[in-house]
């Protein structure tokens, strides 16, 4: 292959070799997550808060247009938890294709440091990302719940399970789509709209038994679906019906993490340094 | 020691494929400080990107048993929205290294003072230089790329910058790309002049020069 890494250092054993770049890789992910967090949240603004603020008033703003209208349908399914549980996965998903979308092209002055890899950038963003979002929905959850529009959880483990399987599906397209639209900004161009015309697929804004019961499995067939539902299923416990496929979910989201890495393996050597 | 064997790199364009580096071969030992000559896109920054692990070569080998400092330029290197205090905080857990020992010694060789504190977006490119180079010395590298371009600073910065890289690190090698007679007979011990894609080293200072300006 032409396109090998041109430097070559030259230490006896592979095991001590791959030790000391799995701790270097885990120092530099450190030191971008911490440059990330002080980019993206900074120091003289309220930063982190806007994680919180944002979902917050998303919910407000829908439970008021909910109440004008009065509408009468699904109001079995109490609104708030229904809307944080699909709200905030989105949100999470979203951001982590967007920030991943030509990321390396976006942050070349880091690639003056050759120990930065282009995984451990995107590792360290979609880390944060994650991580901020599930704060962010605990944190949400307990101010709803002080407010009285929400109740204590059913179940603690599928919600995380499920948020796990969101945030897992969500990581592998953002490098997917990340390591694609690194060769190419027509990727780019056409996420934007494929993404506005995925939001209905995502399982966001309705519960899967709202819908036909033929239609039911194939939707679950979208990981994103079944790990909503499954976070739901925790929210909820058995007063609510839910529909999951969890393995078809996992297969799914390991199959993209393949894929995703696969072409993420020699995008640098697609970036335009001139 | 840097040893580079046969290193060809090529771009593309549409269709059409330029090769800029077209088997370029050199060494650079310890303590030994090069200097690289070339008209412009004779691809003096190319190699100097290829040799900082920036871009990789179409072919060739670098082989390599130094620590080489990223490619000093006037960019590169530094996140513009972020303080010089942050960049320095970001450099030291990358490269492992005291923030403590790295901020005393930047502070004193860049004399940035209160602009530290500053978004280094801010700064003027005299001052960006004066970061970059303070932060590499800090971090401590067998051998710096340099691009001419970061000695814009004043005499002040100039006198600092040979103390430091020659009394104080004479064993540190370096490659210096430049076109500037005056700082290549101060700085250097060998030049490289690249043309038509090709290198030829030479030990004599003057007479690459004087091979230089004919080409």
């Amino acid at each position: 292959m032409s396109r090998q890494p041109g430097q070559e250092r030259r230490q006896p054993g592979w095991l001590s070799n791959a030790r000391a770049m799995a701790s270097t890789q885990t120092r530099v992910i450190g030191a971008l997550v911490m440059r990330e967090i002080h980019t993206r949240f900074g120091r003289d603004n309220i930063g982190f808060a806007w994680i919180i603020i944002e979902p917050v008033l998303f919910c407000l703003g829908v439970i008021g247009m909910w109440s004008l209208a009065k509408s009468s349908s699904h109001v079995e399914t109490p609104i708030v938890p229904f809307l944080l549980s699909g709200y905030m996965p989105l949100l999470m998903y979203r951001h982590c294709v967007m920030r991943a979308l030509r990321c390396m092209q976006a942050n070349l002055e880091l690639m003056y440091h050759r120990q930065v890899t282009i995984f451990a950038m995107y590792m360290a963003r979609m880390g944060v990302e994650v991580i901020g979002t599930l704060a962010a929905f605990f944190i949400t959850w307990i101010i709803f719940y002080i407010w009285g529009f929400v109740e204590m959880p059913d179940d603690l483990g599928p919600i995380l399970f499920g948020w796990g399987l969101y945030a897992w599906y969500s990581v592998a397209v953002a490098i997917l789509i990340g390591a694609l639209s690194e060769r190419s900004e027509i990727v780019e161009k056409i996420w934007n709209p494929l993404s506005y015309i995925m939001i209905p697929l995502s399982g966001t804004f309705y519960m899967v038994s709202w819908l036909p019961e033929p239609l039911r499995e194939y939707i679950i067939l979208i990981p994103q679906v079944s790990a909503v539902e499954y976070i739901r299923h925790g929210i909820f416990g058995p007063t609510v019906a839910t529909y999951y496929n969890l393995p078809v979910a996992i297969y799914v989201s390991a199959v993209i993490t393949v894929l995703g890495l696969y072409f993420l393996k020699d995008a640098r050597s697609y970036v335009d340094l001139q | 020691m840097i040893r580079v064997v046969d290193l060809v790199k090529e771009y593309r364009h549409g269709h059409s494929t330029k090769r800029v580096l077209d088997g370029v071969n050199f060494e650079v030992r310890k303590g030994e400080r090069l200097a690289v000559l070339g008209r412009n896109g004779a691809g003096k920054s190319t190699l100097v990107r290829l040799l900082g692990g920036l871009e990789y070569p179409t072919s060739g080998k670098i082989h390599c048993d130094m620590t080489l400092s990223w490619p000093l330029g006037l960019n590169g290197g530094f996140q513009g929205s972020l303080t010089g205090i942050d960049n320095m905080k970001f450099i030291a857990r990358l490269y492992d290294r005291e923030y403590r020992e790295v901020f005393d010694y930047v502070e004193y060789f860049s004399e940035l003072g209160a602009y530290l504190a500053q978004p280094v977006k801010t700064y003027s490119s005299g001052m960006r230089a004066r970061l970059a180079f303070g932060l590499s010395l800090a971090i401590d590298f067998d051998c710096y790329l340099i691009d001419e371009v970061i000695f814009v600073g004043d005499q002040r910065f100039h006198r600092k910058c040979k103390e430091e890289i020659f009394e104080k690190r004479a064993d540190r090698a370096l490659l210096l790309v430049s076109h500037d007679a005056a700082i290549l007979n101060d700085y250097c011990n060998g030049a490289l002049v690249l043309h038509q894609g090709r290198s030829k080293f030479f030990q004599d200072i003057p007479l690459a020069l004087d091979i230089y300006n004919n080409l």
